[in-house]
């Protein structure tokens, strides 16, 4: 017995070198770097917890982080409803076996596909204020005080980035609401049937308690990818979040922090490194008491 | 059986990892024996023509063909060596020379960044001081060129190699259709002039404040310097004498604020990119930036009759103008060709280096008093703005960048809190000074 473990132990072994080399030494030497004032040229000097501190206690910098937090919260709620409201609805649509339906499914699935500053771009277009579509069908059809910029307005500007974000990565939704729904036996709805349930009601009662699961595993997915985000960000209203910051989330924070800006403060590594341990210790406390959340409330067939 | 089968896993997972070293090995050697020949092969060029390729690195993608074919008349002069101009993209080009400096592969010459940038870069001791004993040609520059890439101590880094002056594009045919005869010399000239292009259906000034250095560069600095007259002002500002709630700052303040009533609706979200499209495809007839687009707006629109003027003062023509020390060269510390590397970098300083650059990249000038023709008939027009006009450098990045926020950042701010929440011009002075507040304790 002891022996058969010991060579699964080896068979381990190659991907758990490949890991530790590829995953966790990066991971560790940059938490590391967070001790360290470094502007990525010369020597490194060791300044103790010194960046830690100062991310909490200059004004400056305290600001920004807890508005980056702030946002990134909602762009998270945001990108969460539409994705599983939307999501949940195509799926259903998908579900009900129209002529057609298998060509949606793919459809949906495209934007998938496509690399994140096309889709940062497309959308840029489509909320450009002088000849984005948007703007240019609001005015068409008389709505002219709607027109706006769209990505220039503070109240706007998050919503709009995270239904671009959102539009991009319905597809995975819908797939797996759809795996849900057609996993759930046809039984159940028969028996409701001769109970008496119909329509509405039997998606409520069964067909949505079924699939809550996905809803859950979706929004995992989406809570990791979303605090980890920048790419959109970067792509739709750059690394300061314009405007006025209404678009900054810890990962732009992190970029403009740590790499410096264009002709501006210089890079300094070692509190980007502290940024990038807070975002990895939010993902990580996030993800476990989610996890926590949800084995308590599990449910099956 | 089990056993059976993990030792046969096992031997071909060593297998695999011995087969995987072995043409590593093989390649490894093939690697030392070409290097070798290549050694020889240069041993023998050495007695035959000493025949140099330096590599040479930047940020200005979008000049390759202007480098090379200004290379190829350096070439012509020094036949024995060639010169290699592999850009890195703008945004790019920090990390990409941190990278190369750490691992020893960074080309021979290198461009550097103006002020702090440039300083940083240069403190990794990865780039060659200059003296006057290596670079004569150095002596005649003027020090607001050298400032650009001079430490604090004294030591030069950088040859400067080309400005930008920064002013007003305007397009002559949607002037002429609107009747203009004559730029705007006083800035409620500019107003009137705005307006009649409006009264035409254009929109007078392609601008946006979604940027945040367009917003620093090429709006609020050449506004400001406008209206400042001499660089006496931004000397006191430098040494703390004033601060940004002095009457000017506030003044150029109330000038954004003016100056939007005709931009683009919806301009909050405007990009710079945005901007251009709409002058270039001729929607707008004004658009505020600097010589450095020359080439580019030439190539993607021919038929583009461009004018420009000096930004105009409150009550007449300004007295000065603002520009950016834009490019320059220096050299990798480390290279193998360091004597190659001189004569080109001695070549470049030169006038007749000054005047190659300027005239293939058209839109930047050098810097070397000497050099003076220019090819160019736009670029001459924006050359001729400078008479009698003091040049001065974009504002903050001298000494304003170092800390959180910096100079740029903060004025962003501080024009979108005046046009979009509302801030009167001495609220938002206020306000910019509240930001800067690090720089003046």
């Amino acid at each position: 017995m002891k022996r058969s473990k010991s060579i699964f132990a080896i068979f381990v072994l190659p991907a758990f070198i490949l890991y530790t080399l590829f995953m966790l030494y990066p991971l560790i030497s940059s938490l590391g770097l967070s001790f360290f004032s470094w502007t990525g040229y010369g020597a490194k000097t060791y300044v103790g917890l010194n960046n830690f501190i100062k991310l909490f206690t200059r004004p400056e910098h305290f600001v920004r982080f807890i508005g980056a937090i702030k946002n990134n919260v909602l762009f998270f709620i945001y990108t969460i409803l539409f994705q599983n409201i939307v999501g949940l609805i195509l799926a259903a649509f998908i579900n009900l076996n129209i002529k057609g339906a298998k060509f949606f499914r793919s459809v949906y699935f495209i934007p998938t596909t496509l690399s994140i500053v096309v889709v940062g771009f497309l959308w840029k277009l489509i909320y450009n204020p002088i000849w984005g579509p948007l703007n240019v069908g609001l005015r068409a059809i008389g709505l002219d005080s709607m027109a706006m910029a769209w990505l220039g307005n503070e109240s706007t500007a998050l919503i709009c980035i995270s239904i671009a974000n959102a539009w991009q990565y319905v597809g995975i939704p819908v797939i797996l609401f759809l795996a849900g729904m057609q996993g759930i036996p046809d039984e159940l709805y028969e028996s409701s049937e001769l109970d008496g349930a119909t329509g509405i009601k039997q998606f409520w009662k069964i067909t949505f308690p079924l699939i809550a699961p996905v809803i859950f595993i979706i929004t995992t997915i989406v809570f990791v990818s979303n605090f980890s985000a920048f790419e959109i960000i970067y792509a739709m209203t750059g690394t300061l979040g314009a405007p006025n910051y209404s678009t900054d989330i810890l990962g732009t924070l992190f970029y403009r922090i740590c790499f410096g800006q264009r002709l501006g403060t210089p890079p300094d590594m070692g509190m980007g490194a502290v940024i990038a341990s807070c975002m990895f210790i939010i993902i990580v406390v996030g993800v476990l008491i989610w996890f926590k959340i949800y084995g308590e409330r599990e449910t099956g067939y | 059986m089990k056993r059976a089968l993990g030792l046969f896993l096992i031997l071909a997972l060593i297998f695999s990892f011995v087969s995987c070293s072995k043409p590593a090995e093989k390649s490894s050697t093939s690697d030392v024996t070409t290097e070798e020949t290549t050694k020889e092969t240069s041993k023998d060029t050495t007695i035959a023509e000493e025949q140099v390729t330096l590599t040479f690195t930047g940020w200005r993608v979008e000049d390759q063909n202007a480098m090379d074919k200004m290379n190829e008349l350096f070439t012509s002069k020094y036949p024995n060596i060639k010169i290699a101009y592999n850009p890195v993209k703008a945004t790019e080009y920090d990390s990409y020379l941190q990278t190369a400096f750490a691992s020893g592969t960074a080309e021979d010459i290198v461009m550097v960044r103006s002020f702090t940038g440039g300083k940083i870069a240069f403190s990794s001791g990865k780039i060659l001081p200059l003296t006057f004993d290596l670079v004569p040609e150095l002596e005649k520059y003027p020090e607001s060129a050298l400032n650009g890439w001079r430490t604090d101590d004294g030591q030069i880094f950088a040859v400067p190699g080309g400005m930008s002056l920064e002013g007003v594009y305007y397009n002559k045919r949607i002037f002429d259709e609107c009747g203009i005869t004559k730029v705007p010399e006083t800035m409620d000239e500019l107003y009137s002039v705005c307006e009649k292009i409006k009264e035409k259906g254009y929109f007078p000034i392609a601008a946006g404040i979604a940027d945040a250095w367009y917003v620093s560069e090429e709006i609020t600095s050449t506004i400001l310097m406008a209206l400042i007259e001499s660089g006496d002002w931004v000397k006191k500002l430098y040494n703390k004498e004033i601060d940004f709630n002095d009457p000017k700052y506030v003044e150029m303040l109330q000038g954004v604020k003016d100056l939007a009533r005709y931009y683009p609706e919806g301009y909050e979200g405007l990009t710079y990119e945005d901007c251009q499209q709409m002058f270039i495809s001729e929607q707008a007839a004004i658009y505020m930036s600097g010589s450095f687009e020359l080439a580019y707006f030439m190539e993607t629109n021919p038929d583009l009759k461009l004018g420009c003027f000096a930004y105009p003062g409150k009550n007449g023509p300004a007295k000065a103008m603002n520009f950016t020390l834009a490019t320059s060269f220096g050299i990798y510390s480390e290279t193998k060709h360091m004597d190659e590397a001189l004569t080109y970098i001695n070549w470049l300083a030169s006038k007749e280096g000054n005047e190659a650059y300027a005239n293939n990249v058209i839109g930047f000038f050098g810097m070397n008093p000497e050099a003076a023709t220019l090819e160019s008939e736009i670029a001459t027009d924006w050359l001729s703005l400078t008479k009698g006009r003091e040049c001065i450098h974009m504002l903050g990045y001298e000494c304003m960048a170092d800390q959180v926020p910096d100079y740029t950042t903060a004025v962003a701010d501080t024009v979108y809190q005046m046009l979009v929440n509302g801030k009167s011009p001495s609220e938002a002075a206020a306000f910019m000074q509240e930001q800067m507040s690090w720089y003046f304790k």
